[in-house]
């Protein structure tokens, strides 16, 4: 009986004894007792920052247009940063008229702490060709081949826009829209 | 004339074994962003490539370190004094602590995989996040966190490591020398001994 009682007293001081102990030399605060500590440094860095950079013009008539436009991504974290996939739909500020839909052809590292020009390859519709024609462009004749120049400049909007980046193998993805961003090129000519 | 259980020498070198060359008895990996390496004896996380430290995870791991040791040692003088009337008790106090160990931590691995449904129900209950998991106790899953516009996913990988085989082991010996052990017990009570 004796020995039953030693052994029960002997299994609880076991098991809660150091815990105790531990608490004892944490002053009896719970809180930071259970509270991870995390070392000095440890996070991010700070969170990439995107902003629309310009815009090329790779094909524009008989009915279609593709224009390349160009995210600025600037990664402010610690670590490298793979710009994985954007997709997003181009839709006229002034008409709200959908020009074409845009995504990327190729996935984009950016080292820690740098700046990368991501291409995303917009493809216009016949409808939204036929809206910036109408709406947002004139043309003049190019004096020296003699060819039609298209001068197109429009407010856009980005709407639908999703962009996928990845990280320490983790993968985070972001919806986002812009409002009224500045869309001209000439295209034809030389 | 006091019998000794050979089987209970066996299972507390294999408890003292499980304490002094520890190895993780289980780990999860999400990407490269979060490492977990658990046993009874040592639990780490890494976090970005930094270690960290959860204070009262040190001193509960402590205990079983503790409670293992003298679980062994339980084990030891209980086989040597096989045909004593205390030994019966000490044999039980040891299989049970080394069950105890084993046992819970499966039951926190369980929780870890099996409950992560509810974490994620809670999640998106009280701080308007959503939240989806899949992690197995062994093999590849997936967890996915929304919040507002933003959602972070990545592949979980678990498995499960060599100690863990030995943990189990040294339980199912326990087990048998517990039995063992009530035999000698009986064998003799009919000689008169």
């Amino acid at each position: 009986m004796a020995l039953r009682a030693a052994l029960m007293i002997l299994s609880f001081v076991l098991a809660l004894g150091p815990i105790v102990y531990g608490l004892y030399l944490y002053n009896w605060n719970v809180y930071e007792y259970v509270t991870p500590t995390f070392p000095e440094g440890i996070g991010l860095g700070g969170l990439p920052s995107i902003s629309i950079g310009g815009v090329e013009a790779e094909h524009f008539g008989a009915g279609a247009f593709e224009l390349t436009l160009y995210l600025v991504v600037d990664n402010q974290m610690d670590t490298q940063l793979t710009v994985s996939n954007v997709t997003f739909d181009l839709y006229c500020s002034e008409h709200n008229v959908k020009l074409g839909s845009a995504y990327m052809e190729s996935s984009v590292e950016v080292p820690a702490g740098q700046t990368a020009n991501v291409p995303v390859k917009m493809v216009g519709t016949f409808d939204g060709f036929t809206h910036v024609v109408s709406y947002h462009s004139y043309t003049y004749t190019d004096p020296v081949t003699n060819q039609t120049v298209y001068v197109v400049s429009f407010p856009a909007n980005i709407k639908n826009g999703v962009l996928k980046l990845s990280f320490y193998q983790v993968e985070l993805q972001s919806s986002f829209e812009y409002a009224n961003v500045p869309i001209s090129f000439e295209f034809g000519g030389e | 004339m006091a019998r000794v259980n050979f089987l209970g020498f066996i299972a507390g070198a294999l408890i003292i074994y499980l304490v002094f060359f520890d190895a993780p008895w289980w780990t999860l990996s999400a990407g490269e962003a979060l490492s977990l390496q658990v046993s009874p004896f040592n639990i780490t996380m890494v976090v970005l490539n930094s270690p960290v430290e959860v204070p009262v995870i040190y001193y509960i791991t402590l205990a079983a370190k503790i409670t293992a040791l003298a679980a062994a040692a339980a084990f030891f003088v209980g086989s040597a004094a096989g045909g004593k009337e205390w030994s019966r008790r000490v044999i039980g106090f040891a299989w049970i602590k080394i069950t105890s160990i084993v046992v819970g931590l499966f039951i926190v691995l369980a929780i870890i995989s099996y409950g992560s449904t509810y974490i994620g129900q809670y999640l998106s209950q009280y701080l308007s996040m959503s939240a989806s998991y899949n992690i197995p106790l062994m093999g590849e899953g997936h967890f996915e966190i929304t919040y507002g516009s933003f959602s972070i996913s990545a592949n979980v990988l678990t498995s499960f490591g060599q100690n863990s085989m030995i943990a189990a082991a040294a339980v199912a010996l326990s087990i048998v020398t517990r039995i063992y052990h009530g035999k000698i017990e009986f064998e003799k009570a009919w000689r008169w001994e």
